[in-house]
């Protein structure tokens, strides 16, 4: 087997309980890469179309990449493939933390969860023994509790965790599995698709060590990522001191930080609030993920005040969530909700953006206290908001209407709140108004997961990196050639590596693909160009657009919800932009051509014959897709 | 004079002492003047942040939300009353 992978996949069937060893191949394992790609492949190989997401025949696909376990920093990277509840397409989420090498140091590339249990189990993988432990007693505790009662029991503190909360038991559409208490597999319901099968929790414990294929030439790319790390002004200065929250005060500058449910972008202004003063005030420490100098995530206490003594972490996008979106400006109610979210296994993104969304039908009159119970959930209202997360995650009152995300939640009130829903194929906005960001906004309506500003992100648009070329941000020509290169990018490597998309983006040497070709051919052996690490990408974005077509995603999907697509902005650094429909026809045409998909989105023969994926052919032309 | 507001989110903001400055350069003044106008001001440790080692510009430099990149670069001429955003190329999520 090449570098930096054991050649090993886990396979556990939570019906039989029952487990075994199978090889991974070397084809895949050069093809995909690891992490997102092979997790991709597994869940197109063995998720057919149609199947019910929270059937026992959905699986849970956790896939490590060749760099995490060795000593590429920020690699303490797991990516997990599924089908989503949320959206019915693909899940693929990655968390970070100290889970991953842990698990990778069990031995295992890959970790595959079939079937459904009878009652409650959690999984405790140590090395090559795998043990199915009864776990009637911990259902129905928070995460954080849940992790620290199996350490516990199991009599070891160095053990890791990922488990799911209240929420995901619940059955929440937008529940998370956490791990090392505040990392989060979130978005999509990866927590409501491990509840489906019982599953509370899974424990690693790991001994071993991967090696890789050349020390010499890897010490060589070592120093090299380590000195760009250095020089790169937005990472130990702003990532490392603040935090991904710094971005706010950026997005403000730009009219792009979303506000009220993206009905006040531009004009509600999050800074005194919200900004890096406020923020670092709160700041205790930090929590590293193993093995990554940069440790953006700040450790923040609540110190004066009804929230008194809460410690959290919350990130950017929880910050816009359950603050910018709800027009809350008070950072402790927002690290008392992130704790919240946390313990009870929601999606921040989710959660916020959905409760953002009603608070808006409320001041529209389109619903009222007899909806909610008697809660006033106008825009501000931070107790509001707090105690419909809780509802949310016990499904209680008003919250059992929002527990499954915006689109359940506006189906079921109907009246005309889907004109409201921030959601595109079914998961809700990330913090990011397309309008102020049509690069990044474009990738959100492309991309295989749905609204998601990890699968492509647009540093160019945001931070004016100038890699592989500087953009107009409001411009929309050539934003489908841009979009390709980001999806394709980050699909290899930062998703399939693994490798946390910040130090990608950050340490932008010239020639990032280049250098990450460098880092492949050190670890595993192999002989790869700048244009083969693209192709991996390629191949990645393509598979899973096929796994999308074969559920019946198209053009039409590829989207904006009508906010963004009739609505100019009315203030801010992005004041009058919009994309209208004509605007993202021709940007959709562009995308579709650079990709080599026909008209109506769709992967042709050529491209998939070209990318090494002959087998989707069959499966397309069955289904009567191409 | 003309009158330019500065927003920085950025830990230029901690050597300017604030998120947001008024500042007054010459008639005529370009982006190239207000990148002097700093250096001279705040001295070295906004050279460092402003620059990398090779002498190209580590910050995102942009005017009333355009990218200099996308204006006449460093030679962009400012108006009174401009917004000059200084991001570092970073990454956020």
């Amino acid at each position: 087997m090449y570098g930096g992978y054991w050649g090993k996949v886990l396979r556990v069937n939570l019906t039989n309980k029952t487990y075994k060893v199978e090889p991974l191949s070397e084809k895949v394992a050069k093809d995909f890469i690891g992490g997102a790609g092979v997790g991709i492949k597994y869940l197109y190989d063995e998720v057919p179309a149609g199947t019910d997401p929270l059937s026992p025949e959905n699986k849970l696909i956790f896939a490590t990449g060749p760099l995490t376990g060795t000593r590429t920093p920020s690699t303490s990277r797991l990516a997990l493939a599924t089908k989503s509840p949320l959206t019915g397409i693909v899940c693929l989420s990655l968390s970070g933390g100290h889970f991953p090498v842990e698990f990778k140091n069990t031995g295992h590339d890959v970790l595959i969860i079939e079937g459904k249990s009878e009652e409650p189990v959690y999984l405790y993988i140590k090395d090559d023994q795998v043990e199915f432990r009864p776990a009637d007693k911990l259902w129905g505790t928070t995460t954080h509790d849940c992790e620290h009662l199996i350490k516990t029991w199991l009599n070891d503190h160095n053990i890791r965790v990922a488990s799911i909360g209240p929420a995901a038991e619940n059955m929440s559409k937008i529940a998370s599995i956490m791990n090392d208490r505040n990392r989060a597999f979130g978005r999509r319901g990866t927590g409501t698709v491990m509840a489906s099968k019982n599953l509370k929790a899974i424990a690693v414990k790991g001994t071993k060590k991967v090696s890789i294929a050349s020390e010499d030439a890897f010490k060589e790319v070592h120093a090299k990522m380590l000195k760009a790390f250095k020089e790169a002004p937005g990472l130990y200065p702003a990532l490392g001191q603040h935090g991904t929250s710094s971005v706010i005060e950026i997005l403000w500058g730009l009219g792009a930080c979303p506000a009220k449910n993206f009905s006040a972008t531009g004009e509600w202004n999050p800074v005194p609030g919200l900004g890096i003063a406020t923020l670092s005030a709160k700041k205790i420490g930090k929590e590293p993920c193993y093995g990554c100098p940069v440790a953006c995530t700040q450790v923040r206490l609540v110190k004066e005040g009804r929230y008194k003594g809460t410690v959290s972490p919350p990130e950017y996008e929880t910050v816009f969530a359950l603050g910018a979106q709800c027009g809350i400006d008070n950072v402790d109610a927002i690290i008392y909700g992130d704790r919240l979210c946390n313990e009870l296994g929601l999606d921040s993104i989710s959660t916020g953006v959905t409760i953002g969304f009603a608070m808006e039908l409320y001041e529209r009159g389109i619903i009222t206290k007899e909806d909610t119970g008697g809660l006033e959930l106008k825009f501000g209202n931070e107790e509001a908001m707090l105690e419909l997360i809780r509802q949310m995650a016990y499904r209680e009152g008003f919250g059992a209407v929002l527990a499954d995300g915006t689109k359940a939640a506006a189906e079921k009130i109907g009246r005309g709140a889907e004109k409201y829903a921030m959601i595109i194929k079914g998961i809700e906005m990330p913090g990011y108004d397309p309008r102020a960001l049509k690069t990044h906004g474009f990738s959100f309506a492309t991309t295989y997961t749905g609204a998601d500003h990890n699968k492509g992100y647009a540093s160019q648009d945001v931070f004016g990196s100038p890699v592989p070329e500087p953009v107009d941000r409001l411009d929309p020509k050539g934003k489908g050639r841009i979009t390709k290169w980001n999806q394709d990018a980050k699909a290899a490597c930062c998703d399939a590596a693994v490798m946390c998309n910040f130090v990608f983006d950050a340490h932008y040497m010239p020639g990032p693909l280049e250098h990450m070709a460098e880092l492949f051919n050190a670890v595993c052996g192999y002989d790869f160009t700048a244009e083969d690490v693209m192709k991996v990408g390629e191949r990645i974005n393509n598979l899973a657009r096929a796994f999308n077509v074969r559920e019946g995603i198209s053009r039409k999907d590829d989207t904006f919800p009508e906010r963004i697509l009739t609505e100019p902005l009315k203030e801010g650094g992005s004041k009058g932009s919009y994309i209208p429909r004509e605007q993202l026809d021709m940007m959709l045409d562009e995308y579709y051509e650079v990709r080599g998909w026909n008209k109506n989105g769709i992967p042709t023969e050529e491209k998939l014959k070209e990318l090494g994926l002959e087998y989707v052919i069959e499966d397309l032309k069955k289904m009567g897709c191409l | 004079m003309i009158k330019i507001k500065v927003i920085t989110g950025s830990e230029i903001a901690k050597i300017i002492g604030a998120h947001e400055k008024i500042i007054y350069l010459p008639e005529g003044a370009t982006v190239n003047d207000f990148l002097t106008y700093l250096k001279t001001e705040y001295g070295e440790p906004m050279e460092k942040f402003l620059f990398k080692s090779n002498r190209e510009l580590s910050q995102v430099v942009m005017v009333n939300g355009k990218n200099i990149a996308f204006l006449e670069g460093k030679d962009t001429k400012l108006k009174d009353g401009d917004e000059i955003f200084l991001v570092p190329i970073a990454a956020g999520g």
